[in-house]
């Protein structure tokens, strides 16, 4: 290990650790456009410039070393001085679009400029203009806005291997550009934008939906594989705007795919059950209210109702489920999940997980694997041959069909009771529908494929008078 | 149109291929064999490029389009590069280019109407020495005024 001193803080840092890393594992922020702790190191920007001591000329902290008994100053009158004249070459050809552009109050360059720059701008000529265009499904590029670090381009040539993005022309012609008919497509291509330090590279998603100093940011977890990405929830007016990836090591480090990344849109989808509903045997629905479908609940449940759960619930619901089945006798339970997926692997090990599902792990460690693997079939034989009298579904499954089979099968039930975020053929037929939560508007957990339980938080709130599983099922 | 190499300059690709150590560092080499092959180079033959060597091909655009030595598809029968960089520009080039522009009626990187000459203003051509310098196809021409390079011209057919 190697000592050594930044602004005059003791650190200890492994041999071959650059200063710019050593000092931000230890809360000391240098700034910095290029570099980034998931990519390669480029040493473009020049605005990490440090003073160490004995060294005849400040250094860039991201491609220096640490070295025994070094001392460094990340900032003084030299290094400010110098993060200006920096700034000033960044802003010469840059069009300060800041009042229409969607990066305004995280961008870095924002940021910088206000702690080390110039108040005015000496360059009196025409500034260069580039493009403003679709790169890709989901990025739009404003070349003006580019400060040209390179993370676009690294992450795609070192993560996803793709290699969408290169730079094209040299010196002050250089631009950020696709080849031609190959846009950013692949399923990572969303990243690019988070890296992205400046509005160059934005999500046409996020596009104008909301200026970022008005949104609440919020913790969570993503339901639409087992590999379970954080994310940081941009939530606006009671709506959520966006997902971005939170920085965790153990599981995404600082990644998230698309597909996640707009699995948003189905909490905030049209088809939301917001109200409990009974319907008769001569298919009238009357609206009802939480209470009176616990008391109608709790007289069908017995010792030959089915339970057919999803792996889209909760530890917390799944854990109440487990107190309300064995205090009726309920022995036919089965696990609904949703069809698995191709397994995808990125460089630096990023992974999608082939398993569909936020939490079969939470679901085997409270019911058992032989009711995950055989339930599902044993459930729905029982109701095929007409053994259950009840079957109550549990679903919450997000972007997702229910199979067939449970749906013809399911009429043949005395007693349908579907519990679930979103209408579907099932809940058409449901005697009793509870409209539950999805993990968004809750408090709770899932265990992910690697076996570690995530909490994440209430993001907005609940659709209607959807109320969390583990609530309906604690007052059975 | 997709394109490919013919035999020979696969032949020629395959030995230069043993011969460097990285895809980058083969990637210039090869870009040179689809601009002798094809008398200059676009889209199709980058993509080409790309898929021979191994890389993106936005990689091979992006190197491509940093050298100004490598010959756009499309250029004249000459093409006349004209080096700008500082101890030409000290030696005159800017008139040099000028003079080109107005004789034959147009700007960097344009082809004349009857595809004879295109006018290009690059990088270091690496022969400060004897600037200003101008390359015509594979050929440089050195210690130029407008005098010499009218004369140089007149021969061309
Ligand atoms: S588009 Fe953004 S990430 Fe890419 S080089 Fe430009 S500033 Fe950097
Ligand atoms: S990899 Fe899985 S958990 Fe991560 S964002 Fe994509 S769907 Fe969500
Ligand atoms: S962060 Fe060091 S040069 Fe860009």
């Amino acid at each position: 290990m190697v000592k050594l001193r930044i602004n005059n803080k003791e650190i200890i840092a492994e041999p071959g650790t650059s200063v710019m890393k050593a000092a931000l594992d230890n809360g000391i922020f240098i700034p910095h456009f290029c570099y980034h702790p998931a990519l390669s190191i480029s040493g473009n920007c020049r605005i990490c410039v440090v003073s160490v001591k004995n060294m005849p000329k400040p250094v860039t902290s991201c491609t220096t070393a640490v070295a025994e008994g070094m001392e460094v100053e990340t900032e003084n009158k030299d290094i400010a001085a110098i993060r200006k004249s920096v700034l000033e070459f960044f802003l010469i050809n840059h069009p300060i679009d800041c009042p229409v552009c969607d990066q305004a109050g995280e961008c870095t360059l924002q940021d910088f400029t206000y702690l080390y720059g110039s108040d005015h701008s000496r360059f009196s000529e025409e500034k260069r203009t580039w493009h403003t265009k679709d790169v890709g499904p989901l990025v739009k590029l404003w070349a003006n806005r580019c400060v040209l670090c390179a993370r676009c381009v690294r992450f795609l040539n070192e993560i996803t291997k793709t290699g969408e993005l290169g730079i094209m022309n040299r010196g002050d012609r250089n631009v950020i550009d696709t080849f031609p008919g190959m846009p950013v497509d692949n399923p990572l291509s969303g990243n690019i934008v988070d890296i992205c330090p400046v509005g160059a590279l934005i999500s046409k998603d996020f596009l104008y939906q909301a200026r970022v100093w008005f949104m609440d940011f919020k913790q969570s977890v993503c339901p639409m594989c087992a590999t379970g990405c954080n994310i940081t929830a941009g939530v606006y007016q009671g709506k959520i705007k966006r997902f971005a990836p939170t920085k965790n090591l153990k599981v995404n480090q600082y990644w998230m795919c698309d597909y996640g990344r707009l699995s948003y849109k189905f909490v905030h989808s049209d088809n939301r059950l917001t109200a409990f509903l009974t319907r008769s045997q001569a298919g009238s629905v009357t609206k009802t209210t939480l209470q009176e479908s616990v008391n109608i609940l709790k007289n069908s449940l017995s010792g030959d109702t089915a339970v057919l759960a999803s792996a889209y619930m909760d530890n917390e619901g799944l854990t109440a489920l487990k107190t309300v089945t064995d205090k009726y006798g309920i022995k036919n339970i089965g696990c609904l999940l949703k069809p698995d997926g191709k397994a995808q692997a990125f460089g630096g090990g990023f992974k999608i997980s082939h398993d569909n599902n936020p939490n079969r792990k939470g679901f085997e460690n409270v019911f058992g694997k032989a009711v995950l693997d055989n339930g599902y079939r044993q459930v729905i034989d029982a109701v095929k041959t007409g053994k259950a009298g009840t079957l109550y579904v549990i679903n919450g499954i997000l972007d997702y069909a229910l199979p067939q089979e449970l749906i013809d099968a399911a009429g043949k039930v005395k007693f349908l009771v579907v519990q679930d975020t979103h209408s579907s053929a099932l809940t058409e037929k449901a005697h009793l529908v509870l409209p539950s939560c999805t993990y968004a508007e809750k408090n709770g957990a899932f265990t992910n494929e690697q076996g570690m339980e995530q909490k994440f938080n209430r993001l907005i709130d609940p659709a209607g008078a959807a109320e969390p599983d583990n609530i309906i099922l604690n007052q059975l | 149109m997709p394109k490919t190499f013919n035999a020979k300059t696969m032949e020629k690709f395959q030995a230069l291929s043993q011969r460097y150590p990285t895809k980058d560092a083969l990637l210039l080499p090869v870009l040179r064999l689809a601009e002798e092959e094809f008398n200059g180079i676009d889209d199709d033959a980058m993509e080409l490029v790309a898929g021979l060597v191994g890389v993106p091909p936005a990689k091979v655009m992006s190197v491509f389009t940093f050298y100004t030595h490598y010959r756009r598809a499309g250029s004249g029968k000459y093409l006349l590069q004209v080096c700008s960089t500082l101890p030409c520009a000290l030696r005159g080039s800017q008139e040099i280019f000028e003079h080109l522009k107005k004789k034959l009626g147009i700007d960097s990187e344009e082809t004349t109407k009857d595809g004879k000459f295109t006018l290009k203003k690059v990088e270091c051509l690496g022969s400060c020495g004897t600037s200003p310098v101008v390359q015509i196809n594979e050929d440089y021409y050195e210690n130029l005024t407008t005098e010499k390079l009218d004369e140089i011209l007149n021969k061309l057919q």
